[in-house]
């Protein structure tokens, strides 16, 4: 039943983006929407692909930018709207670096990070998932974490901006992290259960059939 | 010499991450990293897991800023 339930909700996500996608074709307007389903997952996949925030960000808006502009030629043929950013953020990297390797010469030729490597998709969205769990931490803790991690602050720095101590800052950055870990265990616990069930009925469809 | 606490230990661990780029993470541990002597399984280690993912947490200002490009 509860296999049954998960196939249900994503095939409901699925229509639920074919929809998003042909609003956002029809009136452009509508694109934030799939900007923010997705600016989690585009950051997560490009910022483990290049070596500075700044690339990151640059990298990240020629994505969308581009995925705007294209829109219209995206065509729904089952697989998930991500995929499509995917394909458009390994192009954009490459095309970056070939450009790079052309206007340094051998030395940026020589070490070309891979856009394809480490491209396993639920590893992007499980680090995608833990930036959205940031919005959700109490706001002490996410203004910590924030700081930290988004802003590369100190901990001197963030104690004198939010007129605390060193070690409650690091207080608050330990508490922060750990309930990042205790919700994606969460999720993680949740993914396990709902697969049971589909393990189960695979083994037993094995049994009959073996 | 006085244990640290655990806030102490993790914070350590974050000041090595955030001196090096977030690419890095993708490659797996580091010398320094190694250096720490926190085990992968202990909760220490886990915690230092979620910090290494948390390496390259986009800017709330650049996403917000990237949405207002998209709508003009």
């Amino acid at each position: 039943l509860k296999a049954t339930r998960k196939e249900s909700a994503s095939q409901a996500g699925a229509t639920d983006e074919r929809l998003l996608v042909e609003a956002a074709q029809k009136d452009s307007a509508r694109f934030t929407e799939l900007y923010e389903a997705n600016f989690e997952r585009v950051y997560a996949f490009i910022s483990r692909r290049v070596r500075s925030r700044v690339d990151a960000e640059d990298i990240t808006a020629e994505i969308f930018q581009h995925a705007l502009a294209n829109l219209k030629r995206f065509e729904w043929r089952g697989v998930p709207f991500a995929a499509w950013l995917y394909r458009i953020a390994s192009n954009t990297l490459s095309d970056r670096w070939q450009r790079a390797s052309r206007e340094q010469g051998t030395a940026a030729a020589d070490d070309p990070p891979d856009p394809h490597a480490h491209a396993n998709p639920e590893e992007v969205e499980r680090r995608a998932q833990l930036f959205r769990f940031v919005a959700t931490l109490p706001a002490d803790q996410r203004r910590v974490i924030e700081m930290r991690f988004a802003e590369e602050k100190s901990i001197a720095e963030i104690a004198r901006e939010l007129k605390r101590t060193a070690g409650a800052i690091k207080q608050l950055q330990f508490r922060g992290i750990r309930a990042l870990r205790d919700r994606m265990d969460k999720t993680s616990a949740g993914d396990a259960q709902r697969k049971k069930p589909a393990k189960k009925l695979a083994a037993k469809s094995g049994e009959r059939n073996g | 010499m006085a244990k640290q606490s655990g806030s102490e230990q993790l914070n350590q661990i974050v000041e090595r991450l955030l001196g090096r780029p977030a690419s890095v993470e993708a490659r797996g541990f580091s010398p320094a990293e190694r250096d720490v002597s926190v085990s992968r399984a202990s909760a220490l280690g886990v915690l230092a897991d979620v910090a290494r993912e948390l390496h390259g947490l986009p800017r709330s200002e650049f996403k917000a800023r990237l949405k207002a490009d998209l709508e003009k």
